[in-house]
């Protein structure tokens, strides 16, 4: 007989010290809300957003990097060992990591306010040795790993989908000097393409087809449907691509065409797991996910009537923000789940006695506010955007700043009760 | 509906067993909850091959308590029991 504790597995190998992944979930809280008071105050400027430097840019980017990639990896650094049985970097590498990509994304999108190139340059030093450092984590971790094929398959083609959009950030912010591409416009949309359907996207679809089933009790989805659905949006996402840095339309909405397609599978597959779920009451996560499925395959539809010039002037406008809704609904979802979830696991492995519930961590008046917020923002910003009206797209982000503070108050309270929890010494 | 024996689930006389061994997650925690919601009362062994830390939470949900006891090579062995 031999103890568990000598075994690989145990909760101490599999389970980052708690104020590591809160700490990146905190960030990830609070550029929520700078994203939204950036863009309520500069609401004029949203509608005829074509790219450049200025505060639409970096609220887009206090979204993407601070919100998005933050919460990303502050999952995927805890879920990634756990899913490919692999042990964990040593904390202090992750607390660099985070302390380099938190002043990096700060530096970046204040230059970027500002417009001012010198801060851009040195906040994106910092975000790119970070995210350097974060690709070197998860390589280590791919390599060793081969447990959950799935989320493997999507963690590679995350890590070749960050090195391409790393590249293309830094050309774009040295052509903010040089002006030495010849057309920034569409190396910005490849940039844009190459971090939000593929860096965020193969680890949103990878980590969702372990954290849906887990969050309500369900059956995993079959491997092979979630293999096919990968190659297509893989394939769409390299026509995509390929196709707009090439100027060529045509292969661009080929590309989104097979994106729906690929996306389509990905959402049919979790909503057939769901359906034979044990957790009969899902809550107001779960009406994000489902705002974010619509909102998945709406932007490649909108990407392929982009790509066609069948939208208009305010097509680009659209399309990014069915872009930014999916992932924000998608994430924010994922971290009113996670964070409770993670606290009561972590009270569970540290303590003798009951440790507190999921339910008891969750104050659902803030998640029903933030709800109602997030979908009313995005719908007055669609409508703000489409029909240039500053005034509704200044009321949606004010809407969407009320949701991200009481966003703010859910996290803080979960944090002040699991603190509490900790702190009651063991009978 | 009472808890039936099978190959993977069987009642012992220190009460339930549940192998969920080689099984890819989420099934293990599946099928042990799967479990619980049967036995009310009793101690449940799990034998599992890491330790179940997704489950915890969910345990706690339902009122179960855990301790890891020793177990056989590459086992991790959980005791459940009601609070």
């Amino acid at each position: 007989m031999a103890g568990a504790s000598a075994f690989l597995g145990s909760a101490a190998e599999r389970l980052l010290p708690h104020d590591i992944p809160f700490r990146f979930f905190g960030a990830a809280v609070i550029f929520h809300v700078v994203a939204w008071l950036v863009l309520a105050a500069h609401a004029d400027e949203v509608a005829d957003f074509r790219g450049g430097g200025g505060p639409v840019l970096a609220a887009v980017h206090l979204v993407t990097l601070g919100v998005f990639a933050m919460t990303a990896m502050g999952a995927s650094l805890q879920l990634l060992p756990v899913a490919t049985l692999q042990g964990f970097a040593t904390p202090g590498v992750i607390n660099v990591l985070w302390w380099l990509f938190t002043a990096g994304t700060v530096g970046l999108t204040f230059g970027m306010y500002q417009s001012w190139h010198d801060a851009m340059a040195l906040g994106g030093g910092g975000v790119t040795a970070a995210i350097l450092l974060y690709l070197s984590l998860l390589v280590g971790n791919l390599r060793r790993g081969g447990a959950m094929v799935v989320v493997v398959a999507h963690g590679w083609l995350a890590v070749a989908a960050l090195i391409g959009l790393l590249a293309l950030g830094l050309m774009l912010i040295a052509n903010q000097q040089t002006g030495w591409l010849v057309d920034s416009q569409r190396t910005g949309v490849s940039h844009m393409l190459l971090a939000l359907y593929g860096f965020m996207g193969f680890l949103a679809m990878g980590f969702s087809y372990v954290l849906v089933p887990l969050f309500a009790l369900a059956p995993a989805v079959p491997d092979r449907g979630a293999l096919a659905s990968l190659v297509c949006v893989v394939v769409g996402l390299a026509l995509g691509v390929a196709g707009t840095w090439l100027d060529r339309d045509a292969w661009a909405a080929a590309g989104a065409i097979l994106g729906l397609a690929g996306a389509s599978v990905h959402v049919a597959l979790l909503v057939l797991s769901l359906r034979r779920r044990m957790r009969k009451r899902l809550g107001p996560a779960f009406v994000l996910i489902g705002l974010s499925w619509v909102l998945l395959p709406l932007s490649l539809l909108l990407g392929a009537a982009w790509a066609l010039d069948l939208l208009g002037e305010r097509g680009p406008v659209l399309f990014g923000l069915s872009l930014l809704g999916w992932l924000l609904s998608l994430l924010l979802a994922i971290l009113q789940r996670i964070v409770p979830f993670l606290a009561s696991m972590h009270a569970a492995a540290n303590q003798k006695r009951r440790p507190p519930t999921v339910a008891a961590l969750t104050t659902q008046g803030p998640l029903s506010v933030h709800l109602y917020c997030h979908c009313a923002a995005l719908a007055l910003l669609s409508v703000g955007a489409l029909g240039g009206l500053p005034v509704l797209i200044k009321l949606g982000a004010s809407v969407g700043l009320v949701g991200a503070f009481a966003f703010a108050l859910f996290f803080l309270t979960a944090m002040t009760r699991f603190r509490a929890a900790l702190s009651v010494p063991t009978p | 509906m009472a808890a039936e024996n099978s190959e993977f689930q069987w009642q012992a006389e220190d009460g339930w067993h549940i192998d969920v061994r080689g099984l890819g997650p989420p099934r293990p925690m599946l099928r042990i909850l799967a479990l619980l919601q049967t036995v009310a009362t009793g101690e449940v062994t799990v034998h599992h091959d890491r330790e179940p830390i997704y489950l915890y939470p969910e345990l706690a949900e339902l009122g179960w308590s855990h301790e890891i006891i020793p177990g056989d090579d590459g086992e991790v062995r959980l005791r459940l029991w009601p609070y």
